[in-house]
Parts: structure tokens; sequence; C-alpha cells
């Protein structure tokens, strides 16, 4: 994570003074383990940890109705993407989060492999990692009868110029 | 930038849902771009935004795969990108803010609204259904980038009152439907989803009308066990706005993939579509 993100979180999360608006709107606030004005504010109070292992930030949706609404304009999504970065680079996840985690990896493995994103492949490596084999596999052939499901991955001509993006952001 | 038949020349960046399983959308769109007076030009050899996955666990990989394709769009002498898919329009102009790129991104109901005229002079039928217009998340927010209005949208409503079709007033058109949870955690997305059709069901709308991928395949592909959880629920068809605009402008329907969608058109969908020169 670069130095620009560590500034920018914590910068974030100093503005709110925790009127609770985004916890009010949110979607996913059910099912979240701390609220969303909770995250902030063990953000400002440096219990990082704490958040890093808590199913909220993955919870988080990124529907931008907090950020739009907050009368601090807080970019709260942004706060939440940066929080999971980190979990998952220092291996802290919530353990509820790892189904969550392994389909982002398995999206990003599918981009950087073709350059696109290739549901087949994706799916597949998805499967793998959380167990799952028989979820929604009625609707992987109703999709494939209706034409909506490519069996060849559209790839991207210059793959070597996405990669090299991939390596680089490691 | 004009062509010289006079069509405005915008880059056209489909994403990759409109190349797999939203191809109905692509379809549709293709067949709007000669009334609209544009001319598509796919941005060369692009490659994916990073949607909803990049930005989550790789700040500095969201960023660049979209610096990438707008570095691409300006090779090909183009400033505005037309991008159909909410997800990809919203990355694509978030980042193209925050680097102060000078292209402009534009939506599928902006391109509509700004060529209303156009469709208005073309339309030769319109459909006699109640619309629930559906914006989701990712078309106006975060309010800060794009200076819209949010809680309220009405640019759909407007298009479908500019070609005599009738829509709801309803609380649920920027609500999320579950985004990405669809496929690992799908109970959120037959909560939410279930929330939005069972209200626009319940303030009288035929079908929801919406502009992005994953919308669709929530509302659409999830919906006959959103109709489990929700009894009482009768089938209500999701479409994508350009389909509908391609219907007024006289599209035949077979040649529009509607049979792609996983909740089929009512029985009398023919009927409905009427002639608005009477």
């Amino acid at each position: 994570m670069s130095e620009h993100h560590v500034v920018r979180w914590d910068a974030e999360a100093i503005k709110c003074y925790q009127c609770g608006k985004c916890s009010a709107g949110c979607p996913v606030a059910l099912y979240m383990d701390l609220l969303p004005n909770q995250v902030v504010r063990l953000v400002q109070l440096e219990e990082v940890d704490r958040v890093l292992a808590s199913k909220a930030i993955w919870y988080c949706a990124g529907c931008q109705t907090c950020y739009s609404r907050c009368p601090q304009k807080v970019d709260l999504p942004h706060l939440m993407d940066v929080l999971c970065e980190k979990s998952v680079a220092t291996r802290k996840y919530h353990p509820e989060a790892r189904k969550i985690v392994a389909f982002h990896k398995s999206f990003l493995h599918s981009v950087r492999f073709f350059g696109r994103s290739f549901e087949v492949t994706m799916i597949a490596e998805l499967k793998a990692r959380t167990l799952n084999l028989f979820q929604d596999l009625w609707m992987a052939v109703v999709m494939l009868f209706k034409g909506k499901l490519g069996l060849f991955p559209a790839r991207v001509k210059n793959r070597k110029r996405v990669r090299a993006l991939f390596g680089k952001a490691r | 930038m004009e062509n010289p038949m006079n069509k405005t020349v915008m880059a056209y960046f489909p994403g990759c849902s409109l190349h797999a399983s939203a191809n109905d959308f692509a379809v549709s769109i293709d067949a709007l771009a000669d009334v609209l007076g544009v001319e598509l030009r796919e941005i060369e050899d692009w490659c994916c935004c990073g949607a909803s996955s990049a930005h989550k666990v790789n700040q500095a990989l969201a960023r660049d795969l979209v610096k990438l394709n707008l570095d691409s769009c300006r090779n090909m002498g183009l400033d505005t990108i037309f991008a159909p898919c909410a997800a990809c329009y919203n990355r694509l102009k978030v980042v193209a803010d925050e680097t102060d790129a000078g292209i402009n991104v534009v939506n599928l109901p902006e391109l509509v609204a700004s060529r209303l005229d156009r469709i208005v002079a073309a339309r030769q039928f319109k459909l006699d259904m109640k619309f629930a217009c559906y914006y989701g998340c990712l078309l106006n927010k975060p309010a800060a980038v794009f200076k819209q209005e949010f809680e309220n949208p009405m640019v759909i409503e407007n298009v479908l009152t500019a070609l005599g079709m009738q829509s709801i007033d309803w609380p649920f058109k920027s609500e999320c439907c579950g985004a990405s949870f669809s496929l690992v955690a799908t109970d959120i997305v037959y909560k939410l989803s279930g929330d939005i059709l069972v209200d626009a069901a319940k303030r009288g709308a035929d079908a929801v009308i919406t502009c992005c991928p994953l919308c669709h395949v929530n509302l659409d592909m999830r919906q006959k066990e959103i109709r489990k959880r929700n009894k009482g629920l009768k089938e209500m068809p999701v479409f994508y706005l350009s389909e509908i605009i391609a219907l007024c402008i006289g599209v035949p329907p077979g040649k529009l993939k509607l049979g792609a969608h996983f909740v089929g058109m009512p029985r009398d969908f023919e009927e409905k579509l009427t002639s608005c020169h009477e």
C-alpha cells in the first residue's frame, strides 16, 4: 500500500463527527458486525486491528450512498476498500469474509490471465476455492442455452501490458 | 469530433459483461447507434476496468487498469467515452476525475437524454406498460464526483414521458441490488433485490428498466428464487433502457435478444406494443 493511501484514510476518518447518517442509510448494515460509523470511530481511535478483523469492511457493497449523503464528505467506501486491502495483506480478515476474498481473487486472476474477466474460469476457480460446487449450476446451464455464457475467453491482444500492472501493484 | 457523415464520434467501452453475459444489452446498444447519430469506436484493445474487485483488494491496480483504457482513448484522438455498463462507467468516471484526465465519460441515460429529439422524431411505437425506472447505485453516486441528483434522479422517467410512456413514482430507484454479492453472499441479493421488486410491484409497475448488467443479473436471473421468498410477487420482466428505446423506434423484437432474459415477456407483449401515430 502506498504512502498516499495511509495519509488519505486518516484524513478521511478525522473529518467524521459521528452523526450516524451513514449507518442509517446503509443497505447492508444489518449484515455487519460493526456499523459504518463505528468503523470510522475505531479508525479515529487507532484501533485499526479490530476493524481489519471485522466482517463489516467486507460487507460494504460500495453503493456510495453514505459518501453521497455525508455532511462531512467522508469517503467511507474508499476507507472500507483501503481497510480490506490491508486486511488481506496482513491476512487478518474475518473467517466469514473468506468467500468474498476468494471471489475478488478469482475475478482478478481471470483479468490477469486474459486482460478481461472470463466467467468460466473465474467461477471454476471460485468453486474450487470455496468447495461450493453445486450452487447456481442450473443457472449456468440456462445461461448456456440462452447464449449468455461465452465458452471462449475474450482476450486482450497486448496481455503483457495488463500483466505488468499486476506485477507493479504487488 | 464528427465523422464525414456528421455523426459524433465517441470512444466506446463495452466492458467484459457486454461481451459475455450481457450480450443482450450490447445488441440493443448497437441497434441505437444510428438513431442517436453517433459513431461508436471501440477503444482499441481495451482491458477490464477492474470492476468491483480491483478497488476492494488492490487500490493501485484499480487505478492503473482504468488509466490504461483512458490512455488508449486519448491515443485514438477522442475525448469522450460512452460506457453503457454502470460499473465500468463509475470506475472510468471516478478515475478520470481523480487524475484530471480531461476525458468525459457518459452513461446510457445521459447519452439518450442529450439526443432525445432525434429519438422522438424517429419513434413509431410505445409500450403500454407502467415502468419502474431503476438506476441502482453507480450511475449517480458518489455525489462529490458526479455532482447530480442522486436521491431522486428523473432522467429515465423524463425520456419515457417524452416517448409517451408511463413510469411509477417510487423510493427504491437508487437502492442497492446487492451487487457482486450475487455469487458469494446470495442471501443479501435475495433480500435487497427482493425489496426492490416487491415495492415496484406494489406501486403498480409492470416491468423494471435498468442500465446495469449486474443489476440485471440480480433482478432478472435471481428473480425465480426471489419470488419463492416473496409469495405473491408476480413475474416482473426487467428490460435494459436501450431495449425499450429500440422497440420504440421500430426495431423488431426478434432482432433484440429479449429471449435471453430469464423472466419472459408477458403473453400479451406484442399487443402492448402499439403505434404512437394514431
